[in-house]
C-alpha cells in the first residue's frame, strides 16, 4: 500500500474511532490518536498477516501493550475484514467483543491487555518462542511513555536484549502524557534513548505521525539481518488532529461531549491527510 | 533425589524427550530440582533472573507461541510477586501453563513472614480458571506433569519438600474430580477429615494411629480446587468434617469445603484448622515444626480435636 492510500486508511480509522466513541460516550480517543499512523502503517504496509486465516501460525504478531488504544486497531481489523465493519458499533456496549480493551476472541487480537508494563514480556516471550523455532514471524509491540514507568517494562527490555531478540520490534509512543501530567514533570523519563540502548537494543527515533518516516524504518523490517531487538521511539502527540484536545492531561480517556462534537470533527477534516 | 517435586521433574523429562514443548522458566531460585535439566535441555530452560513479573509475562509469550511453559521459582514469589500478570494475562488469555511453587507453608519460615506461604490458595481461589493443585504423594507428581501438558488450562502447583511415597500407588489419578478417599473405615467412621499435600500425609497416618485405639477417620485427600463438589457431599454424608491445613484458614480448602455445603444447603458439623496470625505475623522465626506447633496443626493437636468432634472423651 502507498504513503498516500495508508493516509486515507488513517484518516478513515480516525473517523471511525470518533464515531465509535462518541457513541459509547467514553474511550479513550486521545490515546488511539497518538498511534494511529503507527498501527495503519503496521497493519496495511508492514505486518504478514491474513484476514481469512487469523490464527495463521506463520503471522507477525502485534502485542497493544498499552491495551487502552486498542480502539485504534478495531476499525483497521474489520477494514482487513478480520470481522465484519457493522460490529464497530458494538464498541463497549455489553456483551460486546470490541471493549476498552482487546480480548482474544477477537479475530486479529494476538493478546488480551488492560494492566500495563505486561505486554513488552509477553512479546518477549513470543519472539523468544520464534527463534528457539528458527520461524521467521516477528513481534511486534507498541507501549507507551507512561507505561514505561513500570518496572516490568525494563525487566523485559533486559531479557530480551541479553537474548538478542532480533525478531522483536518495539514501538514507543512517545506523546509525553501521563493521564495527569507531562512525563517530564510528573517523573522523568528521559533518556529513553540512552536507557533502552543500555538494554542491549538498537533504538531509532522517528516522528510518528509522519507516514513515510514510519514506513521508511518498517517497510523492510523482514529483509533486515538484525543483531538485536529494535526499538522505535515515536514522537507523537496525544489527541492528534484535535486541537482542543492534543496535549490535555484531561482529555485522557474522554470522548468528546455533546457541545465539541461537531467542533471534533471538523478538526479532524481540517488536519487530517 | 526422592520427593514429589523430583518424580514430577523426571516425567517433565520424559516428555520433552517424547517431544513436548516444554519450556522451564525459571526466576533464579537455586533449586537441584532444575539443575541436570538445564544442563541436559539447555534450550527448554529459560532463566529470566530475579524478575518474577517478567517471568509470568514471557511465559505467556511462550504459551501464546504454542510452547508449553512452567514457570518456577522460590516460593510464594512467583505467585504473589506477579498476581496482576497472573490475573490479566494468564488467567486473562487462559493460557495453558503451569505455575509451580516450590515450598509451601511454612516451608522455609526461618527466613521470616516473607517466605510463608500460607494464604496461596486463597489467592488463586479468586482467580477463574486457574485449578490448584497440591500434590501429595510421588504418584501423584509422575502423573499430573502428564495431566499439565495435555490439559488446556493454566495450573498453580503446589509442591512441598515434605511431600514424597506412594499413597496412590497403582492408582489412576483424576485432577478433574479433585479429591480421593485414601483411608475408608466405611460404616465404622466417626469424622471425615480433609486435607491436601504434607499435612494430608500426616493426617493418613494420624488415622492409622487412631484406628488402632478404635476411632475411625476417614480420610480425603482435596488435592485439586475446582472439585467435584456433590461427588465430595456425598463422601463426607452423614459425618462431622474437620478440615485441616497448613495455610491460613480464610480462603483455603476449609474454606471451600464450607462454601459447598453453603451452596447445596446442607446442615452439617464441620470445623476447620488453619493458621489463625490473628492481627500480625510472628515477629520471630522458627521451624515448620516450630510454627506447626504454634499454630496448633501437629498431630497431637489434630487427635484432641477429631476425639472432641466424635465425643470420644480419650
Amino acid at each position: 500500500m502507498t504513503e498516500q492510500e495508508i493516509k486515507a486508511k488513517v484518516n478513515m480509522a480516525k473517523r471511525r474511532v470518533l464515531d465509535m466513541c462518541i457513541s459509547a460516550k467514553k474511550g479513550h480517543v486521545t490515546t488511539a490518536y497518538s498511534c494511529a499512523e503507527i498501527i495503519a502503517v503496521l497493519y496495511y504496509a508492514v505486518m504478514h498477516i491474513d484476514p481469512q486465516n487469523p490464527w495463521w501460525r506463520e503471522r507477525d504478531r502485534f502485542v497493544m501493550s498499552k491495551n487502552h488504544g486498542s480502539v485504534m486497531t478495531y476499525p483497521v481489523l474489520a477494514d482487513l475484514g478480520f470481522f465484519e465493519t457493522s460490529e464497530l458499533d458494538t464498541f463497549m456496549a455489553d456483551g460486546t467483543r470490541l471493549g476498552g480493551h482487546s480480548k482474544l476472541g477477537l479475530p486479529g487480537v494476538d493478546f488480551a491487555g488492560g494492566s500495563l508494563g505486561i505486554g513488552l514480556g509477553v512479546a518477549v516471550g513470543m519472539a523468544y518462542a520464534a527463534n528457539l523455532d528458527h520461524e521467521s514471524w516477528l513481534t511486534f509491540c507498541l507501549i507507551g511513555d507512561a507505561e514505561c514507568y513500570e518496572g516490568s517494562i525494563w525487566e523485559a527490555a533486559m531479557l530480551a536484549g541479553h537474548h538478542k531478540l532480533n525478531n522483536l520490534v518495539g514501538i514507543l509512543d512517545r506523546n509525553r502524557l501521563g493521564v495527569t501530567g507531562f512525563t517530564e514533570d510528573l517523573l522523568r523519563l528521559e533518556s529513553l534513548r540512552a536507557k533502552w540502548t543500555a538494554f542491549g537494543w538498537d533504538v531509532a527515533e522517528i516522528d510518528g505521525h509522519d507516514v513515510g518516516a514510519i514506513m521508511d524504518v518498517l517497510s523492510d523490517i523482514h529483509g533486515q539481518k538484525r543483531e538485536r531487538p529494535l526499538m522505535i521511539i515515536a514522537n507523537t502527540t496525544k489527541g492528534h488532529g484535535i486541537d482542543f484536545m492534543s496535549d490535555e492531561p484531561l482529555c485522557h480517556g474522554e470522548a468528546p461531549k455533546a457541545g465539541d462534537i461537531e467542533r471534533a470533527y471538523k478538526q479532524l477534516e481540517v488536519n487530517g491527510y | 533425589m526422592n520427593g514429589a517435586r523430583y518424580a514430577y521433574l523426571r516425567r517433565i523429562c520424559k516428555l520433552v524427550e517424547q517431544g513436548k514443548d516444554i519450556i522451564v522458566v525459571s526466576e533464579d531460585y537455586a533449586a537441584p530440582m532444575f539443575d541436570d535439566f538445564r544442563i541436559e535441555y539447555p534450550n527448554r530452560f529459560l532463566s529470566v533472573g530475579v524478575a518474577e513479573q517478567n517471568g509470568m509475562a514471557v511465559a505467556c509469550g511462550l504459551a501464546l507461541a504454542g510452547k508449553y511453559p512452567i514457570v518456577y521459582g522460590c516460593a510464594p514469589f512467583p505467585l504473589t510477586r506477579a498476581i496482576d500478570q497472573v490475573k490479566s494475562a494468564v488467567a486473562g488469555m487462559h493460557l495453558p501453563m503451569t505455575i509451580l511453587n516450590s515450598g509451601i507453608g511454612f516451608g522455609v519460615p526461618e527466613f521470616g513472614a516473607t517466605h510463608y506461604n500460607i494464604d496461596d490458595i486463597s489467592i488463586v481461589r479468586g482467580i477463574p480458571g486457574v485449578r490448584i493443585i497440591t500434590p501429595s504423594d510421588n504418584v501423584m507428581a509422575e502423573q499430573l506433569a502428564d495431566y499439565s501438558v495435555e490439559n488446556r488450562e493454566p495450573l498453580y502447583v503446589r509442591f512441598d519438600k515434605n511431600s514424597e511415597g506412594e499413597l496412590y500407588k497403582e492408582r489412576k489419578i483424576s485432577f478433574d474430580h479433585g479429591f480421593a478417599v485414601l483411608n475408608d473405615p466405611g460404616s465404622r467412621a466417626s469424622i471425615a477429615m480433609i486435607s491436601c499435600g504434607f499435612m494430608l500425609q500426616e493426617m493418613y497416618d494420624l488415622a492409622q494411629n487412631m484406628a488402632d485405639e478404635g476411632i475411625y477417620v476417614k480420610v480425603i485427600d482435596l488435592y485439586s480446587l475446582p472439585f467435584n463438589e456433590c461427588e465430595l457431599l456425598d463422601a463426607i454424608a452423614d459425618l462431622p468434617v474437620l478440615t485441616v491445613e497448613e495455610h491460613i484458614a480464610q480462603g483455603g480448602i476449609g474454606s471451600a469445603v464450607l462454601e459447598t455445603l453453603n451452596k447445596y444447603k446442607q446442615k452439617k458439623m464441620i470445623t476447620c484448622m488453619g493458621v489463625d496470625f490473628k492481627n500480625s505475623y510472628p515477629s520471630v522465626s522458627g521451624s515448620r515444626e516450630y510454627f506447626i506447633k504454634v499454630y496448633g496443626l501437629t498431630p497431637d493437636d489434630v487427635a484432641k480435636k477429631v476425639k472432641e468432634i466424635a465425643g470420644i472423651k480419650k
